[in-house]
C-alpha cells in the first residue's frame, strides 16, 4: 500500500513538474481556443468548386431558367454571375473562380454550354453533373414536346401548354426526397463539414505528439539517473505509467475541445474512446523511443511521424485504406470508431498489443 | 568569445554541425510530403484508369431495367471516369464500408424499381460512414441531387405522357410509347455531356493545382522542421544567455547571432532541395511552371527570390524555440504552429474551400504569407503585399524574441528547468 501511494506521488509530481511550466499551460490552454475558432470559422461553409455564369448575350443571363436555378442552389459549388462573356473567361484566367459556364440564349436541339476550365480535374468533373442536371430539366420537356409531336397523333390536338400541365404532373413525390442518408455506423452523428472533420483527427494527433513530448522527457530523466535504482522490468512499468499518466493533461484539453467545439457524438462516448486511445498511444510513443534511443535522432522523426500520422489516418485524406502502415496507427482506430462501434474493439486490443510490442522490444534491445 | 562576432561565429558552429542532421529530415520529410502530394494530384486527376471512387450498389431485384440501366453506367455513362460501382450484398457492403474499400453504398429495393415503374418515387438509400472525407462523401449532396433530378425529371415526361394517353381517351400503342420515350431518355441521359462543350484554357496567370499544392506543402515542410530542432535548440538553462551579457553581448546581439545562423541554415536546406528538384526532369511536367526554371542560374535567382519566404518561417520557428520552458511544451507548440496554421492559410486544403470571410482574415497569418509569396514566385508575378506581410511579421518575431530574451537574462518570470 505504501508502496502504492509512494508511486502515486511520484506520478503526480511529474504531471506537477509539467503544468508548473507557463507555456506548458499557455499551450493547453490554446488547443481548445483554436478548435473552436476553427469550428466556428468551418461553420460556415466555404465552396469547393466556384464557377462564374455568364450568357452569350445579356438576355441570356436575366431570362435563362437554368442559370436562375443554380443561382438559388445551396451547396459545395458556388455561383456568380458575371456581366460578359469575357469577363467569366478573365476571372477563370485570373485564377477567381475554377469555371466559367456561357450559357446560350434558348433550350433548343444547338444548345451547349460553354464550359471553360483551367484545368480538369475531379471536382470540376463532379460539377459538370450539376450543370448537367440543371440543364436536362429544361431539355427533359422539350424532348417530351418533341416526342410527342413526332410519334403519338393521339395527342395532336393538345396544346403545348396541356401537355407540359401533364409533364408538370407526371411525377408523385418531390425529388429532394429521393436520396434517404444513412450513416454505416450506429452512431449516426457525425461531421457533415469537410472543413470540420479534420478537426478531430488533428486532436488525436496532438494527443500522441503530447505523448512523444512525454518520451522525450523521460530520455532526459533516465539519462539524468532518476530510474537508476529500479530494475528493467519495474523500469517498464514505471515507463508506461510515467507516459500515461504525463499525457493526462493533453488528454483531458483535448476532450475538452471536442465538447467546446460542438463535435462530441456523447460525453460517455468521447470520454470512453480519449481513454482507449491514451493506451494505444502511449504504446505507441513508448514503442518509438526504445527504439530511436537519442534524443536527437528521436526529434529528427518527429516530423515524419506528423506527415505520416495526419496524411494515412482519415483526417484530411482518405486513402480507402491503400496502405497497410494505415492499420499500425492508433488515430486510424480512434477516428473510426468515434462513429462505427466495430472499431472499438480493435482499438482496445490495438492498446494491449502496443503494450506487449513495447515489453518484447525493450526486452530486445535491452533498454526501458 | 569576447565580441558579438565571435559568438556569432560559435552560432555558426552550431548549425553547420546540425546542418547534415536537418537535411536528412528533411529529405526524409520532402520525400514523405512527395509521395503525399502523388496521391493527392492523382485523386484529383480524371481519368477512367484512375477512378478513385467505389460505391457499392446493393439490390436483389430481378429487374432486366435495372441490369440494363447498372450496364449502361458501367460503360457509356460519362460518370465511370470518376465512379465505380460494384454491385454487392448488403453484408459485402457494410464490410467494405467499414474496411473504406468502398466510399459509399446505395440500396435500391424492389418497391423502388415497381414504384419507378408506375410513376412514384420511392426511397433509395445511400450509406456512407459519417466521418468519410473523400471527395465523393464530401460531393455526395450535390451528386445524389443531380442524379434525383435526372430521375425526376425522367419520370414526369414518361408518366406525363401516359397521364396525357389517358386523358385523349386510351391508347392500344400507350405502353409503346412509354416504352419508346424511355428509351430516348435513356439516350439523353447518357449523352447528357452533349449539354456542355469544355474548353481547358491553361493555368494563364494562377498556379496549376499541383503547383499549388507545391507551394502549401513545401511552406508546411519548412513549418515542420522546427518540430525536429526542438530538442536541439529549445534550450532554457539561462546561465549561458547572462554569462554572454557579462560580457556585453546584450539580448539584441545574442539574438541576432543566434537568428542570422539559424536563417542561413535554413536557407541552405531550400538551396539543396531546389537543386534537388531542378534536377528530376519530370519536374517541370507536373508543375507547368516550373519549366522556366532550367539551368543553374534560374534555381540560383528563384533562391535569392525566396529568402523572405525563409526569413519569416525561420523568425517563426526561433521564436517558438524561445517561447518554450521545455521539450514537451517545445513539441506540442511546434505542433500546433505548422499544423492548425497550415490549415486554416491554405497550406493543407487549397484557400479557396474557405469561405471567403474567413480566408480574409487568415491570409493575415506568417504561414499564409509565406505560401502565398512562393505561390506569386512560382507563378512568375510577385505578390508585392505578400512580400511586405512577411517581412514586417520577421521583424515582429524577431522583436518579440529580443524581449524574451532579455527577460531571461534578467531572471523575470520562469524558472530554470
Amino acid at each position: 500500500m505504501r508502496k502504492i501511494s509512494k508511486a502515486l506521488k511520484f506520478l503526480l509530481l511529474l504531471n506537477k513538474r509539467l503544468l508548473k511550466r507557463p507555456s506548458f499551460l499557455a499551450v493547453l490552454l490554446v488547443i481548445p481556443i483554436i478548435s473552436f475558432l476553427v469550428v466556428m470559422m468551418a461553420g460556415e461553409e466555404g465552396g469547393i468548386v466556384k464557377i462564374a455564369l455568364a450568357g452569350e448575350t445579356k438576355k441570356a443571363v436575366s431570362s435563362n431558367a437554368v442559370i436562375e436555378k443554380l443561382m438559388s442552389d445551396e451547396g459545395l459549388i458556388s455561383f456568380e454571375i458575371y456581366e460578359s462573356e469575357k469577363a467569366a473567361i478573365n476571372a477563370v484566367s485570373k485564377s477567381k473562380v475554377d469555371a466559367a459556364w456561357i450559357f446560350p440564349e434558348a433550350v433548343d436541339e444547338a444548345y451547349k454550354v460553354r464550359v471553360i476550365e483551367r484545368e480538369e480535374t475531379v471536382p470540376l468533373r463532379l460539377s459538370h453533373e450539376k450543370l448537367s442536371a440543371a440543364v436536362y430539366s429544361e431539355a427533359s420537356k422539350e424532348l417530351y414536346i418533341s416526342f410527342i409531336r413526332g410519334n403519338v397523333k393521339e395527342l395532336s390536338k393538345m396544346s403545348d401548354s396541356e401537355l407540359e400541365a401533364f409533364y408538370d404532373s407526371g411525377a408523385d413525390g418531390d425529388y429532394k426526397d429521393l436520396f434517404e442518408f444513412s450513416s454505416s455506423a450506429k452512431n449516426e452523428k457525425g461531421e457533415s463539414s469537410f472543413l470540420k472533420a479534420p478537426v478531430r483527427g488533428i486532436l488525436a494527433v496532438l494527443v500522441i505528439f503530447a505523448g512523444l513530448g512525454i518520451a522525450c522527457l523521460y530520455m532526459i530523466d533516465d539519462k539524468n539517473g532518476l530510474f537508476i535504482f529500479y530494475g528493467a522490468g519495474k523500469r517498464r512499468v514505471i515507463a508506461i505509467f510515467y507516459q500515461v499518466v504525463c499525457m493526462l493533461p493533453a488528454v483531458a484539453m483535448a476532450l475538452v475541445s471536442i465538447f467546446i467545439s460542438g463535435l462530441s457524438v456523447s460525453f460517455l462516448r468521447e470520454l470512453g474512446l480519449m481513454l482507449l486511445l491514451l493506451i494505444p498511444s502511449a504504446g505507441f510513443c513508448s514503442i518509438l523511443r526504445v527504439i530511436f534511443k537519442k534524443l536527437e535522432i528521436f526529434g529528427a522523426v518527429l516530423p515524419l511521424i506528423v506527415i505520416v500520422l495526419l496524411s494515412l489516418s482519415p483526417v484530411f485524406l482518405d486513402f480507402n485504406g491503400a496502405f497497410f502502415i494505415t492499420k499500425l496507427l492508433p488515430t486510424f482506430y480512434y477516428i473510426n470508431a468515434v462513429y462505427n462501434d466495430a472499431f472499438i474493439l480493435p482499438l482496445a486490443i490495438y492498446g494491449v498489443v502496443s503494450l506487449l510490442v513495447y515489453a518484447v522490444i525493450s526486452k530486445l534491445l535491452k533498454r526501458a | 568569445m569576447k565580441t558579438v562576432g565571435g559568438y556569432f561565429k560559435l552560432s555558426l558552429k552550431r548549425c553547420a554541425k546540425v546542418f547534415p542532421f536537418l537535411m536528412v529530415v528533411s529529405l526524409a520529410l520532402a520525400i514523405a510530403i512527395s509521395m503525399i502530394l502523388s496521391g493527392m494530384m492523382k485523386m484529383a486527376e480524371a481519368d477512367e484508369k484512375n477512378q478513385r471512387f467505389k460505391i457499392g450498389l446493393v439490390g436483389e431485384s430481378d429487374s432486366m431495367y435495372l441490369d440494363f440501366g447498372v450496364s449502361a453506367l458501367k460503360t457509356l455513362d460519362s460518370s465511370r471516369y470518376t465512379v465505380d460501382i460494384i454491385e454487392m450484398t448488403e453484408e459485402e457492403a457494410q464490410k467494405k464500408i467499414n474496411n473504406s474499400e468502398i466510399s459509399a453504398y446505395v440500396v435500391l429495393t424492389d418497391e423502388f424499381i415497381e414504384n419507378a415503374a408506375s410513376g412514384k418515387l420511392g426511397k433509395v438509400k445511400y450509406v456512407t460512414t459519417a466521418g468519410s472525407v473523400d471527395l465523393v462523401s464530401i460531393f455526395k449532396t450535390e451528386l445524389t441531387k443531380a442524379v434525383s433530378e435526372l430521375l425526376y425529371e425522367t419520370q414526369k415526361g414518361i408518366f406525363g405522357l401516359k397521364k396525357a394517353l389517358n386523358e385523349a381517351g386510351g391508347s392500344d400503342k400507350t405502353r409503346d410509347y412509354m416504352t419508346d420515350i424511355s428509351f430516348e431518355y435513356v439516350a439523353e441521359i447518357i449523352n447528357r455531356t452533349d449539354f456542355y462543350e469544355v474548353e481547358v484554357i491553361g493555368v494563364g496567370d494562377g498556379l496549376s493545382f499541383n503547383s499549388y499544392l507545391l507551394c502549401g506543402f513545401g511552406t508546411l515542410l519548412f513549418l515542420l522542421m522546427g518540430l525536429s530542432l526542438v530538442p536541439i535548440f529549445a534550450k532554457t538553462d539561462k546561465t549561458f544567455f547572462r554569462v554572454l551579457a557579462s560580457r556585453s553581448i546584450n539580448a539584441p546581439s545574442q539574438i541576432l547571432a543566434e537568428f542570422i545562423s539559424y536563417f542561413l541554415m535554413i536557407y541552405a536546406v531550400l538551396a539543396v532541395i531546389l537543386l534537388g528538384l531542378s534536377a528530376v526532369p519530370e519536374v517541370s511536367t507536373i508543375f507547368p511552371e516550373l519549366a522556366r526554371f532550367r539551368g543553374t542560374a534560374d534555381v540560383l535567382l528563384i533562391l535569392i527570390k525566396l529568402a523572405p519566404f525563409v526569413f519569416v518561417i525561420s523568425s517563426y520557428q526561433f521564436l517558438l524555440f524561445g517561447l518554450t520552458s521545455g521539450i514537451a511544451s517545445g513539441i506540442l507548440m511546434q505542433f500546433l504552429a505548422a499544423v492548425f496554421m497550415g490549415y486554416v492559410t491554405g497550406c493543407i486544403y487549397p484557400i479557396s474551400f474557405l469561405p471567403d470571410s474567413i480566408s480574409r482574415i487568415t491570409s493575415f497569418l506568417p504561414s499564409a504569407a509565406a505560401r502565398s509569396y512562393t505561390s506569386s514566385i512560382v507563378s512568375g508575378e510577385v505578390n508585392q503585399d505578400s512580400l511586405l506581410l512577411a517581412l514586417a511579421w520577421g521583424i515582429v518575431f524577431l522583436l518579440i524574441s529580443i524581449v524574451v530574451r532579455n527577460r531571461k537574462i534578467l531572471g523575470l518570470g520562469g524558472k530554470r528547468r
